[in-house]
């Protein structure tokens, strides 16, 4: 697979595809959010819709840029993708007018049976993520017209059945064309840039872990298991997808629902960054990289941006940190903001929540935990330390998308 | 001195405030397991919306076992521990308490005080049936004690039932329409069939 | 030599060997030598260690700081992670 890290933005891109890493709790978390404001039927269309289309995007990128020709060898590749990005191991079968997916592991179903599934009675299917892809990899490998089958997940694990299964039928699908972004209109989207604190540990930081995930790919099952999370390589066109089209919806349909969307959709960053970050800074890989952490507050901001950076997140710089007080961090180009730009031009309101929930995050991690000591970071940990809310607050203060040079989130105590 | 949360009907200070070694005191609804009312010391480390949910439990489990095995009602559990000691007690059909003292208070003085705090509690609740308590209310706190991610609770039931989120701080004030959704909502979040209300 | 539960979303999957009188140069000679274990790429270099045993599980080291770590076979069901754990640890004593 062909993964371009940019130097320049610190966005990551699959052959001329965004993308970008992110681990189970905000994959979860984010559809849960859209299926909370849609209603589980709506938005498993919207996020299939959604994620069709960026599967399409990718698997026509990939496939121009090989040499597979049949549609066997085409469908091979789609399905190998799909696995090294760690999103399951998924079958699929083609002929004439009818086919059929049977997905193992996949990741949202999957690690949604692992989080929730001893609390939460589950009663509608969890992977829409994997019903696009299905549509998109069929439409590809044996040249259908775009936006021609529909698909059906008529079987999840996370309802409790032994497979995810879905039927596939020859049959027209609503037509969303709008542009999506690739890597031309990222890299040549105007950046101002000017490095922050810390900047050169941040950059070796976000150097040393890219090369570490270079060779990062799913296991047997499809799935990568790292820094006690389930990570995957996802599509950015995805997560803006699903994010925005609901804003929209919202905005113009019922308003008062925009501050709840804005804070879950911040949340689903917050809990992201909490596990991950923190999964990645207690894990053996950084150990042996960087030694067990301290608690050092400046040294632990640094290595966060620079993971954000590593992990595609953008070029994220800090402005200005006081320890147990104060971030202001700024991205000068992050995952969210290409999208929208792209799709509505410029908003009145600040919206890349994403970094929010993670600036949030940042000082979380560096409060709240002891460093010096054992941390067992888990779901019991989260749920123990945020009862009672985070204890840091957050606001946007400049947005890309409202037509800042820069988006800058400023943190401090509640 | 920490008094019980938003929209509960009366102050538990008053009735508490020369009790010795007195920790926290929860009246608590039957069968729903409700909080009702509370205070927690001002000294004490007691979480008093957790601590509650699962009294909640407590009681109801103790009323299923007093009649499983033919206790008669009315009687007082005592549950001695470090460094608290409980003592559980139905105030009538509808109401328990639950008191929670230092352990180094006497039985004796913790028996004898939880006697007068009844006395002094129980005409007012005479007049109140679980009924007359806010479904809105009730829904709410059980959300809020069950739900995984409880600091963003109150932001999944808007979205999930189209009610704006500031019409959850004061429960009481929801319609009846806004409480079936409510109902619905709260269901859908924590994946159950039905609540046990 | 005794196991301590790692935390992580995925129950019981990574334990800490807490190799206790036992230098970490000693237990890498050791496990280098045992016919159970054989050492697999990382990409970490001599940073991070990897071996492996015949059924997939993993022993992680970190030579500059002695951390080790038993890493289990993500097919063992959950129920027999902390009996495999402890398997592996006799194996090691």
């Amino acid at each position: 697979m062909s993964r371009f890290c940019s130097g320049k933005t610190d966005l990551m891109y699959l052959w001329n595809t965004p993308v970008v890493y992110h681990c189970h709790h905000f994959n979860l978390f984010l559809d849960q959010t859209i299926e909370d404001t849609l209603g589980p039927q709506k938005s498993y269309e919207l996020r299939s819709n959604v994620a069709y289309r960026a599967w399409y995007q990718l698997l026509a990128d990939a496939i121009s840029n090989s040499d597979v020709s049949t549609p066997i060898e085409k469908l091979t590749l789609a399905k190998t993708i799909f696995k090294n990005m760690g999103h399951g191991k998924i079958n699929l079968f083609w002929e004439t007018n009818k086919g059929e997916a049977i997905g193992e592991f996949l990741h949202y179903g999957y690690s949604w049976k692992q989080k929730y599934g001893e609390f939460v009675k589950r009663f509608h299917p969890a992977d829409p993520v994997a019903a696009g892809f299905a549509r998109a990899a069929i439409e590809v490998s044996f040249n259908l017209p775009t936006f021609s089958l529909t698909t059906d997940e008529t079987q999840c694990i996370a309802i409790d059945s032994e497979q995810c299964y879905f039927t596939i039928d020859l049959q027209s699908s609503p037509k969303d064309e709008y542009p999506l972004v690739d890597r031309e209109y990222c890299e040549n989207l105007e950046m101002l840039y000017r490095p922050g604190k810390y900047e050169e540990k941040v950059r070796e930081v976000a150097k040393a872990l890219k090369e570490f995930t270079a060779g990062v790919k799913g296991d047997e099952r499809g799935l990568v298991e790292a820094f006690g999370v389930y990570v995957t390589m996802h599509l950015s066109n995805y997560y803006n997808g699903i994010t925005y089209e609901t804003l929209k919806y919202l905005e113009e349909n019922k308003p008062f629902l925009t501050k709840p969307f804005a804070n879950l959709a911040k949340e689903s960053g917050h809990v992201c960054v909490f596990n991950t970050f923190g999964g990645i800074l207690t894990s053996a890989e950084w150990e042996s990289l960087y030694g067990k952490p301290s608690n050092d507050p400046e040294l632990l901001i640094s290595y966060l941006t620079g993971i954000a950076r590593a992990l595609g997140f953008g070029k994220w710089v800090i402005k200005d940190f006081e320890p147990n007080k104060l971030l202001v961090l700024r991205t000068y180009i992050n995952y969210e903001a290409p999208y929208y730009l792209a799709r509505f031009g410029h908003c009145k309101e600040p919206n890349n929540f994403f970094v929010r929930g993670a600036s949030q995050a940042f000082m979380v991690l560096i409060d709240k935990l002891d460093w010096e000591s054992e941390i067992t970071l888990n779901d019991e940990l989260y749920r123990k330390l945020f009862k009672e809310g985070i204890g840091w607050k957050v606001e946007e203060t400049k947005s890309i998308c409202t037509g800042s040079a820069y988006t800058e989130v400023v943190v401090t105590r509640e | 001195m920490k008094d019980s949360a938003v929209s509960l009907p009366f102050s538990m200070r008053r009735y508490v405030k020369d009790i010795d070694g007195l920790q926290a005191v929860f009246v608590l609804t039957f069968p729903d397991g409700n909080l009702y009312s509370s205070w927690t010391s001002p000294h004490s480390s007691i979480d008093t919306e957790s601590t509650a949910g699962y009294l909640g439990d407590l009681i109801r489990a103790n009323r299923k076992v007093i009649k499983q095995l033919d206790i008669p009602e009315n009687v007082q559990i005592t549950i001695e521990s470090q460094p608290f000691v409980l003592l559980v007690k139905e105030i009538n059909k509808y109401f328990d308490i639950v008191t929670i003292f230092n352990r180094s208070v006497s039985l004796g003085i913790m028996r004898m005080e939880l006697k007068n705090l009844i006395e002094q509690i129980e005409p007012h609740l005479k007049t109140v049936t679980p009924s007359a308590l806010n479904e809105g209310v009730k829904l709410i706190n059980f959300l809020k004690r069950y739900s995984i991610d409880t600091h963003v609770a109150l932001d999944r039931l808007s979205l999930v039932t189209g009610i704006d989120v500031s019409k959850f701080h004061n429960p009481m004030g929801l319609t009846e329409e806004e409480i079936e959704k409510v109902r619905e909502g709260v269901k859908y979040i924590l994946g159950l069939q039905k609540l046990p209300f | 030599m005794k196991l301590k539960k790692s935390g992580g979303c995925f129950r019981n999957i990574r334990w800490m060997l807490d190799l206790e009188e036992e230098t970490v140069e000693d237990f890498i000679e050791k496990i280098k030598k045992s016919s159970l274990f054989r050492e697999t790429v990382s990409p970490l270099g001599d940073r991070l260690l990897r071996f492996k045993d015949n059924d997939g599980n993993e022993i992680i080291v970190v030579p500059s700081t002695g951390r080790t770590e038993i890493r289990l076979h993500y097919l063992i069901p959950e129920s027999e992670r902390k009996a495999k754990a402890e398997e592996i640890l006799k194996k090691l004593r």
